[in-house]
């Protein structure tokens, strides 16, 4: 093949740059890809759905664009995978959930729709925690994902089926969502990097409600530079999301510029956080000096209240889940089970519909907002929360990035968390911080723990900042401190 | 403020608030996990500073409504309504142009 490198191993934005030049068309890549779904995907269970016939249709489209003379676009033929909480028309959205048994998206989510419009071709849907409530991927109702570099242990979660996708070379860019650090865990435990983008850059037209003052659409992929160009595609004020903040997306050149300036501060509470993995620390610590070595001034940083960041997380998104999970009644969407009469069929749905983890959360969000409990935990929650907002705008008079682990372990194995709800929910424990203050933050990987599971590296930046985050990340990319190979099949 | 009550009634209250029904056994198991739950996140009683700030609910605050309601008729290009026949479909019943429920109101009321 030419240029070396298979066409799986390829970033998005190289992959993009070989149909453009016809090099190679839409039509094989798009067969490359479905291929080793095909015959590797049985060992992941990253994927829920393929759409074959619809990614050869778009993918002959670009190549009959191409064919016309017709200017290359900024993902012409660039093969994406979605999680499947977000709709994309005629395929159905799970969410991982018999709830939605039957549902098919009438349409396209705003980000799904703007990628076709840049050219890019959906393969299909990915595994999910049920309505992306988990960091595992176990919690699904379709069974769970496999992590591609050791497929004894999880991916991470909940966008664990976009982020193995992308780790096993069946996809080059994934489309997933982080409410609680959804997007960056499972690109740490699979060694990709992952963009959670600032709160209101993405709209959020046609994901599915999770916490809604939390939920961002963004992508998972292997390079800074891809995650740019993806958000430069995905990103800008959208009249179906009145949280969509009314600026124009940013440019794909977003991740470059280096180091030079760059003031970084290393999260004190983050690096002696209780459970850190000394491999991971060492992973981080490692990260840390690339950045110094690469010209940037590094200082120690503390958020002093960001060790509250789960507490306040987990009733603040529960209470907003709670709320938007209402709607799953039987009557709209989907499952219905008949009971004794209304209220017996919305019981026995909901009852039937859910798993075991999204009833914990829905009951743990109805207590924290029920009459006599709703001052003492919601509002105290969001009181914290703005704490813990106040300490990162303080912080961020002083640096301009914010470093850390993405997540205090690697992978685990399947089974370890899911009967210990609360030592699943402190995986995260380093991710909530940017969802509850609504600013963009990156992992990107920064080697690996001694049996080669890799360890990601965190950079948070200022809301709209984007642009620090991922000249930070690509700096640290660029240092190759995770080996890149993938075992036997997945190389 | 008393520590909240989470024995398994408690859950089952919480349950029938929002309209899941728990199997038998079900609450215990619940009722341990919310007890460790809430268990850990009692630890925000503690931050005193929390009683002198506002509740953030936004972290980013939206635009004013002014800037982002769209006008109010007819959208049209990608907002536009879906057609009422797809929106119909998407329910597990339906007659025509509504959605079929079960009864509510009991014979004879």
């Amino acid at each position: 093949m030419a240029g070396g490198l298979p066409l799986h191993a390829l970033p998005a934005a190289a992959l993009r740059d070989r149909i453009a030049s016809r090099e190679v068309s839409a039509e094989e890549a798009a067969r490359h890809f479905l291929d080793r779904i095909a015959r590797l995907d049985g060992g992941i269970g990253a994927f829920l759905r393929v759409d074959a016939e619809g990614a050869l249709r778009s993918a002959r489209a670009s190549d009959a664009r191409l064919d016309a003379g017709g200017a290359p676009r900024p993902l012409e033929g660039v093969p994406v995978a979605v999680k499947d909480n977000l709709n994309v028309e005629g395929l159905p959205t799970t969410c991982a959930s018999r709830i939605l048994e039957g549902f098919v998206a009438p349409r396209d989510a705003t980000a799904v729709a703007r990628l076709r419009a840049a050219g890019a071709v959906i393969l299909g849907k990915t595994n999910l925690d049920e309505f992306a409530m988990g960091s595992s991927t176990e919690n699904s109702a379709f069974g769970p994902t496999r992590n591609p570099r050791d497929p004894s242990r999880v991916p991470g979660g909940s966008s664990g089926g976009s982020a193995a996708a992308v780790a096993a070379g069946f996809a080059p860019l994934a489309l997933g969502s982080d409410t609680g650090g959804s997007i960056r865990q499972p690109a740490a435990l699979c060694g990709i990097l992952g963009l959670k983008p600032t709160y209101g850059r993405v709209s959020r037209s046609g994901l599915v409600a999770f916490g809604s003052s939390l939920d961002q659409v963004g992508p998972l992929c292997r390079t800074a530079a891809d995650a740019a160009l993806a958000l430069s595609v995905i990103a800008g004020r959208d009249p179906m999301d009145a949280t969509s903040l009314a600026l124009e997306a940013p440019a794909a050149s977003l991740a470059e510029g280096g180091l030079r300036g760059m003031r970084v501060g290393v999260v004190k509470e983050h690096l002696e956080g209780e459970g850190l993995e000394p491999a991971v620390k060492a992973a981080v610590e490692a990260a840390v000096g690339v950045l110094r070595a690469g010209g940037a001034e590094v200082r120690e940083v503390s958020l002093p209240r960001s060790g509250d960041g789960i507490a306040v997380y987990y009733l603040v998104a529960t209470s907003e889940a709670s709320s938007n999970l209402a709607r799953f009644d039987g009557v709209r969407y989907g499952l219905r089970v008949e009971g004794r009469d209304l209220a017996g069929m919305y019981e026995e749905t909901r009852d039937r519909g859910f798993g075991t983890e999204v009833k914990r959360r829905i009951l743990l969000g109805t207590f924290a907002l029920s009459a006599g409990y709703a001052d003492a935990y919601y509002q105290r929650a969001l009181r914290v929360r703005r704490l813990i907002a106040d300490d990162l705008d303080r912080a961020f008079r002083e640096v301009d990035v914010l470093v850390g682990p993405t997540a205090p372990t690697v992978a685990f194995p399947l089974g370890e968390k899911i009967e210990d709800p609360l030592a699943m929910y402190l995986c995260d424990v380093f991710a909530v911080t940017a969802n509850l203050a609504g600013i963009p933050a990156v992992s990107v990987p920064c080697g690996a723990d001694p049996a080669g599971l890799p360890a990601g590296f965190q950079v948070m930046a200022p809301a709209l900042r984007e642009d620090a985050a991922l000249r930070a990340a690509a700096a640290v990319e660029a240092a190759g401190l995770l080996p890149a190979a993938l075992p036997g099949a997945f190389a | 403020m008393p520590l909240p009550p989470h024995g398994p009634d408690e859950v089952r209250r919480i349950a029938a608030l929002a309209r899941i029904r728990l199997a038998p056994g079900e609450a215990e198991p619940l009722a341990r996990d919310f007890g460790r739950i809430l268990g850990y996140v009692d630890r925000l009683r503690a931050r005193d500073e929390a009683d002198a700030v506002e509740p953030l609910v936004h972290a980013v605050p939206p635009a004013e409504p002014a800037s982002t309601l769209r006008p109010d008729g007819p959208a049209v290009g990608p907002a536009a309504p879906l057609p009422l026949a797809q929106v119909i479909a998407a329910a597990p019943d339906h007659d025509g142009r509504l959605l079929r429920v079960p009864r509510v109101l009991e014979e004879g009321r």
